[in-house]
């Protein structure tokens, strides 16, 4: 993925999520688009990793077991977020669970999202830009051992 | 700090989760109570693990034994992992990421499982094995 292009995307994802409340689009509409921002975010952070990593065994591997598993990857998106945040780890595994249940349950299922679930997801979406320097300031070690752990789930 | 042998399987199956699992704790003795299975309709996904000192299987044979049980294998992934009790470092929130907690968290609980490398990966083509 272009970086650059994949955040210019997320971004404007992001801003028709806040002028689509506006605009009256359903909540719905507003919450699946947020939610394949925060998967591209997600994508993008793996991306990184494996670039910082260089293990191209660990990057074929990543790609045919991850990528298509939705849950994984909001599941690594919100335990980064709150490993950023220093919880412990049962703090982090259970709520990294319970939302991506969550928004799994919302996409599956399309149950009427409320405003606060909205908006729970963009504020998770706002750390995009602090989670990606976190994970830019990686050293290859680091990467390839988040890697391993997650090749694995 | 404890050295296992992890092996990651995908596959398809019609079998039920819990005879997998009897089936591969009858034909390997050496598994410890680590074994997870998650089937979403005919796709299964398995992960056990064997001792540090045991024979690494080979994916011919892996895909032989599982055959037996009713599981269909299209990869393969065997790393080299360490286990060690979770001490979570609790430094001030800062804004740089803490590894060790982020790895604890996507290993899955009180005890880390952490991987030193995959040591071997394969995934079936036209009906034969190839190393990836």
């Amino acid at each position: 993925m272009d970086k650059n292009l994949g955040k210019e995307n997320n971004e404007k994802i992001y801003r028709f999520s806040q002028e689509g409340k506006e605009l009256g689009i359903s909540n719905n509409v507003l919450a699946f688009s947020l939610l394949s921002a925060i998967e591209e975010a997600s994508n993008y952070f793996t991306e990184l990793l494996l670039s910082k990593c260089g293990n191209p065994t660990l990057m074929r591997n990543i790609s045919a077991r991850i990528y298509n598993e939705r849950v994984i990857k909001y599941e690594l998106f919100l335990a980064i977020y709150y490993a950023m945040q220093n919880y412990d780890v049962e703090t982090i595994i259970e709520r990294a669970r319970l939302l991506s249940s969550k928004w799994m349950n919302i996409l599956n299922n399309n149950i009427d999202v409320k405003s606060e679930d909205l908006n729970e997801i963009g504020t998770y979406y706002t750390n995009y830009d602090t989670m990606e320097k976190a994970i830019s300031e990686l050293n290859k070690d680091e990467s390839c051992g988040i890697l391993n752990t997650l090749v694995q789930m | 700090m404890e050295e296992h042998i992890r092996y990651v399987i995908d596959g398809y199956t019609t079998q039920r989760v819990e005879d997998i699992k009897d089936g591969l704790r009858s034909h390997l003795t050496n598994l410890d109570d680590n074994v997870k299975i998650r089937k979403v309709g005919y796709k299964v996904s398995l992960s056990f693990r064997t001792p540090a000192t045991a024979n690494i299987m080979q994916c011919e044979d892996i895909d032989e034994l599982l055959s037996k049980l009713g599981v269909m294998v299209t990869r393969i992934i065997v790393s080299r992992v360490v286990t060690y009790e979770s001490a979570t470092d609790t430094e001030a929130v800062s804004k740089r990421l803490n590894v060790n907690l982020l790895i604890a968290a996507l290993s899955d609980g009180k005890t880390v499982e952490r991987s030193e490398g995959i040591i071997l990966s394969c995934k079936k083509r036209d009906g034969k094995w190839i190393r990836i």
